[in-house]
């Protein structure tokens, strides 16, 4: 690399008027978002074009699953307010929020492992299900455990940031990104939600 | 809670609200057209709203939300393009 584009990629340069690390979070954001798009355009072909599919009422609790919602939804707003905090140097509130959102992602994880051992415990795998199709707990799984991987991802970047900031380390922009990143596993949680659980 | 932060909770409350909607929505027993179009309603209002108040869109530049809304859609597009065709192919055996 040149030390001319070298120099254009460095945290002062932007491009539309954004740094090039908040614009390489959107790149990213958005092709990870395409891989969800990918699964979710996947699953609903093979609903549609499957004869019979489960009833959710019947598989899933869906108050459990509005809780696991509530939970992931009052997460976004404390990262939210971490990174509003972060962006006036308020610094007390940046560790209390990030710490609140982490216990929030937590609790996520740990519901949706109840989740799982439930439909483990009605012989739902990734291939069988007392249902009869098959692409079901497929689908349910792999979808769900890649968002879920997703949390787990963003809750170590998460315990990272907050101890960064705990030793006076973290900058606004570092919460900002971490902030991004929260918001769209909430996002894509958002589509997950509906289209699975619901709809 | 300082005023600098109300927005942000209020916007939490406004998606909380969509939520309770939603499942409401989803136990009642509604026509399944009319419920699946005010889920997909309530969806596309808590993304614009997770995108716009949380994601902070709102105070980037427009052309930032018009390249990651048209970015998305554009491949988005693209890819139902090519799976839904080829699905629909292997499953009527044509390969």
């Amino acid at each position: 690399m040149s030390s001319h584009s070298a120099e254009a990629l460095t945290s002062d340069a932007t491009f539309l008027g954004m740094s090039w690390r908040k614009t390489m979070m959107w790149v990213f954001i958005i092709t990870d978002g395409l891989l969800f798009a990918g699964f979710l355009a996947s699953y609903g072909f093979a609903r549609a074009a499957a004869p019979e599919w489960p009833d959710a009422h019947e598989v899933f609790h869906l108050w459990f699953i509005s809780l696991m919602t509530f939970v992931l939804i009052s997460s976004s707003a404390t990262m939210a307010t971490a990174v509003a905090a972060a962006k006036r140097g308020d610094h007390a509130t940046v560790k209390k929020m990030i710490l609140a959102t982490i216990v929030g992602g937590t609790v996520f994880l740990g519901m949706q492992a109840v989740e799982w051992n439930a439909l483990f415990a009605q012989s739902v795998t990734l291939s069988s299900n007392p249902w009869g199709v098959a692409a079901f707990g497929n689908y349910f799984f792999t979808i769900t455990g890649f968002h879920g991987t997703h949390v787990l991802s963003g809750v170590i970047i998460l315990a990272v940031v907050w101890l960064k900031a705990r030793s006076g380390r973290a900058n606004a922009e570092g919460v900002e990104m971490a902030g991004l990143y929260w918001h769209f596993v909430d996002l894509v949680w958002v589509f997950v939600f509906t289209l699975f659980y619901l709809i | 809670m300082q005023d600098i932060y109300k927005p942000l909770w209020r916007t939490w409350a406004i998606l909380l609200s969509l939520t309770a909607v939603m499942v409401l929505v989803d136990v009642m027993e509604l026509p399944r057209q009319l419920m699946v179009l005010v889920l997909l309603g309530a969806m596309a209002a808590k993304v614009f709203l997770i995108g716009f108040e949380f994601m902070d869109l709102k105070r980037e530049k427009w052309i930032v939300g018009v390249v990651v809304t048209f970015s998305i859609l554009f491949f988005g597009a693209f890819l139902f393009a090519f799976i839904v065709p080829d699905g629909f192919a292997v499953l009527a055996g044509g390969r």
